[in-house]
């Protein structure tokens, strides 16, 4: 039984004016009231503030320092021109969006006034407080704040190297990957098997996975019907899995097969090439299309910057997302340990606000406000079919917990999983709006 | 002077607590029990386990002998114990000369953020302890299925991971499908409508020489998972055997081939 189980018994009735609170657009603006600062910033702010990531958490974070306080010099660091969104990527990969319609851009950053340099950062050294970037020059910060999101563990699954990941995509970072998982989909014979491998926690965006198989079994319904989807976890328990389980024997039949780590589902062994993979307990499986979601880790600039533990991500005060081993470097998103929130873009998006203002509360000389945030994950399990979870989050004695939250009720009929659906859209519309600025 | 004695009160009260922080053990009783007035060395074992589990229900450890022994001298308990777990017993592994080196991994159960204690003790009575803190943030609440038709063992599975040569050590990984009810209930009390139903013990022998014994309580995962270091010397045939609470047996066999 799962945490979500137990809460579904006595959190009703809070669910629902949670999910009320969160209905699409109007959960940004409870994000906003937990970061407002009151007005612009008084004093003379004209620290140097270097972001490193234009993703969720750093487009974010670039944003709201800027608009909070515009004499702030504010440089973002992001080798990409255009940014890709992974939410919805498993849309592009089913044929009901386009790559254009998850890109989006700095535009609306540069207007603002934020310096965009298009390199990666290379190199951080926090004595001298300066960042070396890609193209050989050099940064110096005052306050510097990573949201680097993942980086896979190369090898953590045998055979699975940089070169694997061209024959056998993870697309857990969207861009080149999703195109080319999407055109091996589309070119894979009828009566073909999707095999998708799943993560040990903690890993980026928990359900994903799960949509992700949704999504292409819809695909498949429609264009390769003898076609079936094999997803091998190497866990037992998931995110929102009583309704997922649910929706693929409601939607899908038996076209999408789930295998957990009790049952040999753990993948030990990638041979790419054959797109074959090996389990635990030694069983092979074939697979016509094979995505490997693996072991992920922070982006490596947080090593770098010694922000990471030995766990790979990074531990951060709560309250403010400074690192508790680095003064003056603050890190958001994926990269971080803050469990139970997950890695999210919603929750990237919320620390990065939180942290923007802990910048300026610090460079002002006050004490930062004590955050608390919203998160709500939407799933589809075909277009016409959505389902959530959703939680708010707080400090207690120095640590986050999650003080209420959800999923979506299991009885709920056809209108309902439509308008989560819907949500769903008016829910991305909004937060990419909120971080970049572009209307999708 | 009512100063300084004072910073010394302070001073010592500040070594007290920071003493104590480390050597939480010290007050559970499961695990004086098993130490049994032996005073553990505190370097030598390492123990691996998340620093964070987001499903209690299910969290990856993995020990193992790092230290140095005499000549003659192997490791021949690892006791694990959760606790702030309902009942503080995880697993209990006799290891044989051929179940080396000692390096056990298993998946255990956690009810809440708790400090994990393992203890290991050699065949000349010298022990070896260490713990390591886990923050649980989705409680692994200590409820089997409940289904009693279900508690059943089923799909015993065994592999080894590489090849075996003889004198090198190869990875024995097994499973075995079982819900293992704890009779417990989330408050933790245990509840009379519920039966106690768990795998007991797992038993390894190779040409039916003993290689290892473990036994699982409350603390062990669902699903029982067992991996552990074999070094043959001889070719010949691994089995395991399972055995639960009713005294139902399963067995899996694997040739062991040079
Ligand atoms: C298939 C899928 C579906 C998802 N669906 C959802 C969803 O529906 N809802 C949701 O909330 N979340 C979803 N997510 C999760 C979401 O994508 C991530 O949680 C989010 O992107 C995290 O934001 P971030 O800022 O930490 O990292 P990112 O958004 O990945 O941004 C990191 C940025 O940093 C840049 N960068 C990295 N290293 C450097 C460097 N050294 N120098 C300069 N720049 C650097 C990268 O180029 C990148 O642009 C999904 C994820 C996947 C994979």
């Amino acid at each position: 039984m799962t945490k979500s189980n137990f809460k579904n018994q006595g959190l009703n009735s809070s669910r629902r004016d949670l999910l009320k609170l969160m209905g699409a657009a109007s959960a940004l603006p409870l994000l906003g009231a937990c970061s407002s600062l009151g007005g612009p910033a008084s004093k003379d702010l004209s620290a140097r503030v270097v972001v490193v990531g234009g993703g969720f958490g750093g487009a974010t974070a670039a944003k709201y320092l800027k608009r909070n306080a515009p004499d702030l010099d504010v440089t973002l660091v992001e080798p990409n021109k255009v940014f890709y969104t992974c939410p919805f990527s498993n849309l592009v990969l089913a044929g009901m969006r386009t790559m254009d319609s998850i890109s989006h851009n700095y535009n609306e950053l540069r207007e603002l006034g934020v310096r965009v340099v298009h390199t990666t950062a290379q190199d951080v050294d926090p004595v001298s407080r300066t960042v070396s970037l890609g193209d050989g020059s050099s940064i110096r910060y005052e306050k510097l704040l990573l949201s680097p999101g993942i980086d896979i563990r190369w090898n953590a699954i045998e055979g699975y190297d940089q070169a694997a990941a061209e024959q056998a995509p993870h697309a857990w970072k969207a861009g080149d990957q999703t195109r080319l998982l999407r055109r091996q989909i589309e070119a894979m014979d009828d009566g073909g098997v999707f095999v998708l491998t799943a993560p040990a926690n903690p890993f980026r965006c928990p359900p994903g996975p799960y949509e992700r198989a949704s999504l292409v079994a819809h695909y498949l319904s429609q264009h390769k019907p003898r076609s079936k989807v094999l997803i091998l976890d190497a866990k037992d328990n998931f995110s929102k899995q009583g309704l997922f389980m649910q929706g693929w024997k409601d939607v899908h039949g038996d076209r999408i097969e789930w295998v957990g780590l009790s049952g040999d589902g753990k993948v030990v062994r990638v041979d790419a090439g054959k797109r074959e993979v090996e389990t635990e307990f030694g069983t092979i499986h074939k697979a016509s299309v094979l995505n490997v979601v693996p072991p992920q880790k922070a982006g490596f600039i947080a090593d770098r910057a010694g922000v990471t533990n030995e766990s790979g991500w990074v531990p951060v005060d709560p309250v403010t997302f400074e690192s508790t081993q680095v003064k003056d470097i603050y890190v958001v998103g994926d990269a971080t340990i803050a469990a139970p929130m997950p890695k999210s873009g919603f929750a990237a998006n919320a620390q990065g606000k939180v942290a923007a203002a802990a910048i300026i509360a610090a460079l002002e000389g006050q004490r930062p406000l004590e955050p608390s945030w919203a998160n709500t994950c939407y799933s589809l399990i075909n277009p016409e079919y959505g389902i959530s979870v959703a939680a708010v989050y707080r400090i207690q004695e120095g640590l986050i917990h999650e003080s209420s939250g959800g999923v979506s009720p299991s009885d709920a009929n056809a209108t309902f999983r439509k308008l989560e659906a819907d949500y769903a859209s008016g829910w991305y519309s909004a937060i990419t709006q909120d971080t970049w600025g572009t209307r999708r | 002077m009512i100063f300084r004695s004072l910073l010394a009160a302070l001073a010592l009260m500040f070594v007290m607590s920071t003493a104590t922080a480390d050597q939480r053990w010290q007050r559970v009783e499961a695990v004086t029990q098993a130490l049994d007035n032996r005073v553990p060395e505190l370097e030598g074992l390492s123990l691996e386990l998340p620093l964070v589990a987001e499903d209690g229900s299910s969290v990856s450890l993995s020990v193992s002998f790092t230290g140095s022994l005499e000549d003659g001298e192997h490791i021949e308990k690892i006791r694990l114990f959760a606790p702030g777990n309902p009942r503080p017993e995880v697993a209990d592994i006799t290891l044989g000369p051929l179940a080396s080196p000692a390096n056990i991994a298993t998946r255990i159960r956690l009810s809440e953020t708790q400090q994990v204690v393992a203890l290991a003790i050699t065949n000349q009575d010298r022990a070896f302890l260490t713990t390591r803190d886990v923050r649980v943030t989705v409680s692994g609440c200590l409820v089997g299925g409940g289904d009693a038709s279900a508690m059943a063992m089923a799909n015993p599975r065994l592999a080894l991971a590489g090849s075996a040569r003889p004198g090198q050590p190869v990875t024995v990984r097994s499973l075995i499908n079982h819900p293992m009810e704890t009779g417990l209930r989330p408050d933790g009390q245990a509840d009379d409508s519920i039966e106690q139903q768990l795998v007991e013990s797992l038993t390894a022998t190779l040409n039916d020489e003993p290689v290892l014994t473990a036994r699982f309580f409350t603390g062990t995962s669902a699903n029982p998972y067992l991996q552990f270091q074999l070094t043959p010397e001889e070719e010949g045939e691994l089995k395991l055997a399972w055995q639960d609470q009713k005294g139902e047996q399963m067995e899996a066999s694997q040739a062991i081939k040079f």
